[in-house]
This record gives structure tokens, sequence and C-alpha cells, in this order.
């Protein structure tokens, strides 16, 4: 027999790359026949002291096909109550504020943090998108999304292409995104850095609607390191134009004392923030997942740095520990610190020149948020999937008074919770 | 009428989790890394659902997919 | 060869395809599953005591055995090999799946010298291995060998065209490919430790927690149902080649079914088993087979080589 003069060795180990290229296709098939996949989740958010409250309900359809064609497409509804803080300081006295829609006005106590309370919204929204293989290596996908509320729209679509190498352990990907919202508040948008009037008066108010546009690249690598361990970095560049003002967000004048000041119409003097038009944001993410323990390590870390001279930090890391066969849980902590914009300003000081840019919104200060929660979940059978989670989401930062004594810290710290629950189902 | 938060599904939320396709590793090491647990957005209601939270709460979004957007809430 | 006592034998000749019945057995310390496909009783033993889960876990393994019996053999009017079959001389385009698989014959072929080859299957017309002594007239195996042969095969992956009336068999790598596939499976679905053994030859999807291993026992070639050989299977797999009931005797010799593809004769002084331990049952199955292609040498190429083996001449 002519195999006797064959190296043996050479034999066993040719058969072994052999068998392991064969089961190695075989695992894409396999992925394949799942046919939909149907993820279904209802979410609770809830601030402290009657500040934002939303409910949500989320539905996402998914199915992967033989040749790794994927369809997915998604859809949700929001309704929101609450109240959340407009940038004003707290004052020693009452303050009255007349609502966006200049149809009312409403009041804060002495001491308390202005919050307009005079929004309830729902939002629907949704997307699609389309996976498509090309040949062995290549994979494109485009997408589409909108949402729709009572005074914002938004239609935006993206693409990318993807390209494996390295026998598939390396996949570098490039995306685009484009987006168009626009903003129509009831009653106009105010003119920037304009003095908040009395009721009826809509005097500084802009006609028409505001307009956004928003264009995102990414580029990224995802690298198999091992047989547990998966990483991913990738940089993203966002360019935004337009209006970037929130309509609903002021700043409070204050006399150099420290003391209030009388503004039009009998209201104390705040002023309309104002924005840059424009922002360009470069971002560096980067995400380890590690098999380890029988569990799922997931660790990212995310670097932002913009022209608005924001700087932020966002660590995460949830770890998924199988309790047994079908159960598991999986805690998970998030930390995220940002440094203040550098047109952010708690207040205004009545006399001096009125900047072309500021903003008191809190989420421009420089602050901390902290996220610690758990999830449970539960495999049934039939592959099917149940799962909860609760979790905790602090914020506190700086946001000094300027130009005044005492420099008090106004900040309005945040406690909110998180509760979702999710199934997850097969068709 | 106001709406300070959100939550919105990420426009491309799913666009890098095909990414990361398990065809390399030897079929025999590979299967830790087949778990879908160990795909990149294994959860992508979750993902979708935290992004829009953050995005709405804070001044950066984005960086592992497209950074969010499409409602008045920032 | 047996797993855990519950003595399961190679099947010398296909059962009816038609039974779909399942059955979960509760054991001591694990369930056993058990269907039937490719022609061979197909077990799962599965460490756990929760008999929900084991059928979970069962209907996966039943239903990607299914799947590639209904894909692959040669007996199923849907497969696409009898579309192949059919029309041997058209170009053909495969999946991607199937693709594969033709390929790792291919490179059987190549590593066999030609040997073993999945065209060969046309011989079994002139071959009758029913333990008698009747050999086919020379001029009959020249003129079967006409459509053996896989350098007569057109194959471009994924297109393959072959000359008419030649076939395929993928029976050689089938079960095996199955074995694997589904121990694979249960790895990704579960952490417990399962054994599939379809037919006697076997695969573990990850260790057991409770026990040292599986305990698999190779049965003796001399009578059926009695244990030659215990292993403790805790990873890895087992393949046997050789069929002991399967031979035809000539000129004093005892000729084993396996057939080499290059004479059209079967491989002569062949072990009636060569039974291999390797990390997947495929390398074991092949490994176990070119070793019986080997014939008188199979020990020194056994020998040779740096696998876990049981010989039985």
């Amino acid at each position: 027999m002519q195999l006797k003069n064959k190296n043996k060795k050479a034999i066993s180990i040719a058969l072994a790359a052999a068998t392991s290229s064969l089961l190695a296709n075989a695992a894409v098939g396999e992925e394949n026949d799942v046919g939909w996949e149907i993820d279904t989740s209802v979410l609770y958010y809830g601030e402290q002291d009657d500040r934002v409250e939303d409910t949500s309900l989320a539905l996402r359809i998914a199915r992967r096909f033989e040749d790794g064609r994927a369809f997915v497409a998604g859809l949700s509804t929001d309704s929101l109550t609450g109240a959340s803080p407009t940038g004003a300081v707290p004052l020693n006295e009452p303050q009255t504020f007349t609502r966006p829609s200049a149809r009312g006005q409403y009041v804060t106590q002495p001491g308390e943090i202005p919050l307009d309370d005079s929004f309830k919204d729902s939002r629907v929204a949704g997307y699609v998108s389309w996976t498509q293989p090309f040949g062995e290596n290549w994979t494109a996908n485009v997408g589409a999304s909108f949402s729709t509320e009572y005074d914002y729209e938004h239609l935006g679509f993206n693409a990318s292409l993807a390209r494996d190498f390295n026998n598939k352990n390396t996949t570098v990907a490039a995306g685009f995104a484009y987006a168009q919202d626009e903003l129509d508040p009831e009653g106009g948008a105010p003119m920037p850095l304009s003095e908040m009037r009395g009721v009826g008066d809509t005097s500084n108010k802009l006609s028409g609607t505001q307009d956004k546009s928003v264009t995102d690249l990414l580029i990224g690598v995802t690298q198999i390191l091992n047989e547990r361990m998966l990483l991913q970095v990738n940089y993203s560049f966002s360019q935004s134009d337009d209006y970037h003002n929130d309509p609903f967000k002021f700043l409070t004048v204050l006399a150099s004392s420290g003391a209030p000041v009388v503004g039009p119409d009998g209201l104390y003097s705040y002023r309309f923030e104002s924005r840059p038009d424009e922002r360009t944001k470069h971002s560096l993410f980067t995400k380890l997942k590690t098999y380890i323990g029988g569990g799922a390590l997931d660790t990212s870390y995310r670097f932002m740095t913009d022209d608005w001279g924001i700087n932020s930090h966002t660590l995460d890391m949830r770890y998924r520990f199988n309790i047994s066969e079908r159960n598991y849980i999986e805690p998970h902590l998030r930390f995220y610190q940002q440094s203040e914009a550098d047109f952010y300003q708690a207040n205004l000081i009545a006399g001096d020149t009125v900047p072309n840019e500021a903003s008191a919104d809190y989420r421009l200060a420089e602050f901390t948020g902290t996220t610690f929660g758990v999830k449970v979940g539960h495999k049934f059978n039939n592959g099917n999937e149940a799962s909860a989670r609760l979790e905790w989401y602090n914020q506190d930062g700086t946001a000094k008074l300027a130009g005044v004594p005492g420099g008090a810290n106004v900040f309005p710290e945040l406690d909110a919770v998180i509760f979702q629950v999710s199934y997850r189902f097969h068709l | 009428m106001r709406k300070p938060f959100y939550l919105f599904f990420l426009t491309a939320s799913t666009m890098f989790t095909g990414g990361c396709a398990l065809d390399g590793v030897q079929a025999w090491e590979r299967q830790d890394l087949a778990k879908r647990e160990m795909s990149i957005i294994n959860e992508p209601l979750e993902a979708a659902t935290d992004d829009h939270i953050y995005f709405s709460k804070e001044a950066s979004s984005g960086g592992q997919s497209f950074g969010g957007g499409g409602c008045g809430c920032n | 060869m047996t797993a855990d006592f519950n003595t399961v034998n190679a099947a010398p000749e296909p059962l009816a395809f038609g039974s779909r019945q399942t059955t979960i057995t509760p054991k001591n310390g694990y369930y056993l599953g058990e269907f039937l496909a490719m022609g061979c009783p197909c077990q799962v033993l599965m460490e756990t005591d929760d008999v929900q889960f084991a059928e979970h876990l069962l209907a996966k393994v039943r239903d990607e055995a299914w799947r590639i019996e209904a894909r692959w053999s040669r007996y199923l009017s849907t497969s696409l090999v009898q579309k192949i079959n059919h029309a041997p001389a058209e170009m053909h385009a495969l999946d991607a799946e199937s693709a594969s698989l033709i390929d790792y014959c291919y490179q059987l072929w190549r590593l066999s010298d030609g040997a073993f080859d999945i065209t060969s299957g046309v011989l079994r017309q002139v071959w009758n291995f029913d333990g008698g002594d009747s050999v086919p007239a020379q001029a009959a195996v020249e003129d079967m060998l006409q459509y053996v042969g896989w350098h007569k095969v057109s194959w471009q992956s994924p297109n393959l065209q072959m000359l008419p009336s030649m076939q395929i068999d993928l029976g050689g790598v089938g079960k095996e490919y199955a074995v694997d596939l589904c121990a694979k499976r249960l790895h990704e679905h579960s952490d417990i430790s399962c054994l599939v053994n379809f037919g006697g030859d076997c695969a573990v999807s990850r260790a057991r927690k409770l026990a040292p291993g599986w305990d698999v026992g190779i049965e003796s070639t001399a009578s059926v149902g009695q244990v030659r050989s215990r292993v403790l299977l805790q990873e890895g797999a087992l393949a046997t080649s050789g069929n002991s009931h399967r031979f035809v005797w000539h000129n004093g010799k005892r000729l084993s079914h396996i057939l080499d593809a290059r004479t059209g004769w079967p491989v002569s002084n062949a072990p009636r088993s060569v039974t291999v331990q390797a990390n997947t049952c495929l390398e074991a199955g092949m490994f176990a087979t070119l070793a019986c292609l080997n014939g008188g040498t199979a020990r020194e190429f056994l020998d040779q080589s740096d696998v876990t083996h049981w010989l039985q001449a």
C-alpha cells in the first residue's frame, strides 16, 4: 500500500486541519435556521422628585437567512410625563416663568430648582435595516430610521461595508449615516439670548421650523484575539449643523450681589440659551469581550472630545454569570465623567456683555454619572428567554454660580431608576 | 410638549454586530466565542435603550455604532 | 462499540427511514435520548437531572442529524446527493456547506493517494459482502471502474460536474460529520456534558462534572455485545472503521468490505476493526478508515502515528 510510505504524523496533522476547516464552515450554516427572532421589552424610567418619567414599549424583529442576508426592524413608543430642570437657578423667593408656548405660567417655590412641568408627550420611533453579503468576505448594510412626536421629526439613513480578513478573525468596517431633524415647538422657538416674555408675547419667537443635520462616519476593527477573547476598536466622527439649542432651556440673569434682576413683563430676567450652530465630535470606542469563569465579561471604554470643549470618559462593565444552565445573573457598572462645554455657565450677570454663546443646561456642565444595576435572566426549554433588570443612575456635578458672592453649586443632582423586562421568542 | 428624554432605537444598532464572524479560530476552540453572550452586541434592545437614556442625559453619544439623535431631548 | 453499556451496534444494513420516534430515559446520573438517523440507532447521553432540558437538547441533536441525513443521504430522494447522482454530467453549483464536505472528501482522496474515493460507491453493484465466497469477474470490476475516480471529476468549488453514470456517496464521512456537528451544537447550547453516539461513532460535548468521563465500551469483533476494551472519554471522540460482519472469502483470504477505489477490489488483510480516539469524530473515523485502507500494514500505520487506537485483526 502506498500509504505506508507517507509520514503518518503529517497525515494526522493534515486530517486535523481539514476537519477543523470543515466544521468551521458548518458553523456558519448552523446559525442560520433560527427563523424570526422577536425581542420585546417594557421599560420604566423614573427620576426622583417627580422629574421625568417614561414608559416605553419596544419591539425588535430580526431574521437571518441561510446565505448571511439579514433583515432587522424595530418599533418603539414612549410616553413621557414629569418635569425637567430649565437651567434657571433656585432663588430665595418664588419665581414665575412663562411656559414655552407663551400660553401660561408656572411658579417655582423659594429654594427649589426650577423645573418645567409642562411637558407630556408621546413618541413613536422605528427603523429597518438590511444586511447583504457579497462573496466570501464582504458584507454591506443599509438602514433607515424615523421618529415622530408632537414637535420633532427625524429621518435618517445609513450604510456600511465590512470586510473579513485573516480567515474571518478580523473584520474591518466603515459606515456612514446622515440624519435630518426638524423641530417645531409650539408657539415657535425662542430667539437665542432673548429675554423671557410674559404670557401672549411672542415677539421673541422665531418663525418656522428649526432644522439640524447630522453626518456620522465610523470605522472599526473587530479582532478575535483567541478562543475566548474578542476586541473591537472604533473611531467615529460626527458633524452636526444648524439648530442645536434646546428651546426650553434658559439662564437666570443675576445682579453681582446674587439677587435676581427684574426683566420684561414683571418677570425676573431670564435669557434663552444660545449654542453654536455646529458641532464636531470625535470618539474612540473599545470593547473587550472575554469568556472567563464560565461567563461573559463585557468591558468597554469610550473617549469623546468635541469642539464645544467637552471631553468625556465612559467605562462600562458587565459580567454575565451563569448560575445554572438556564439562569444567569448579570451585574452592571457604568462610570461616566465629562468636562463642561466652553460656553456653559450657570447664570448670567446683569450689566456684563451678553456672550454670543451661553447655556445653563446641566447636561453641558461638568458632572459624573454612575450606574449600577443587576439583571437576571431565564432561558426556557424552547430557547425563549425572559430577563429583568433594575438599575440606579446618579448624576452629580459642578454648576457654580459665577460672578456672585458664595458661588453656590446649583447642579441639579439626579437619581433615577431604570427597570426593564424583556422577552425573546422565535417564530 | 417638552421632551427631555426619549428612547430611540439606534439607527445602526445592529450594524456592527455581524462583524464578529466566528469562523476563524479552530472549530474546536471557538465554542465559547460562538455563544450569544459573546457577540459584540448581545442584547440589541437593551443596548438601544441604554444608548438613548444616556444620549438624552449626557453630552456624549455613540461610539460603538452611530451616535443616536432623532429626538428633541438634546 | 457501546456507550455506558447501553449496547449499540452499528447496524449492518440501513434501517427503515420511516421511524421518527424519539425516546428519553432516565439513567443513573444522566438522561439517555434515542432516535434513528442515517440508518443507525443514535444516542445522546446528557448529564442532567432536568428532563425538560434534556428533551430540549435531544430535539436539537435529532433535528441536526435529520437535517444532515435529508441533505446528503444517498438513500433519500430529497437529498442533494440523489439530485447529483440523477444527473451526474450536469454542472451542479453546491451550497457552501455541501461544497465544504466535497472539499473535505477531496482532501481525503489526496491523503489516501486515491484509495478513498466518494465515487467508488458504484462498485457495490458488483461486490456482495455477505460472508460468502463469490467474487465478481475481473472484467466486471474493470467495467465498473470506468465510473470511478475523483480525477475524472471536474471540481471547482462550488461547481461539481462528473461523467455520465458516475455517482457520489458521502456515507463514508456523513455520520462522523453529524456526530461532530451535534456535539458542537450541544457545547454551544448548554454547559452540561453530553455524549453523542451515532451507531458506535461518538464525541463528547464537554467534560463531565459529576464523573471522570463517559464509560465507552469498544465492542469485540468476536462476539456481538461483548466489550473488548473500555475507554473513559472525557473529551474528544472515538470512531471505528471496519465491520466484522461484512466480508467475502476469496482464495482462502478474508476480504473486508472496504474497497480500494484504485483497483476496485477490497483491501486484503485489512483488520476487522480499527477504533481511533481523536479530537473530533471525523478525525478519528477518517484515520481509522485510512488505517484500514493500508490492509495488512494497518497496525504499522497506526503505531507510527501518534493516535490512540485499538485494532482487532
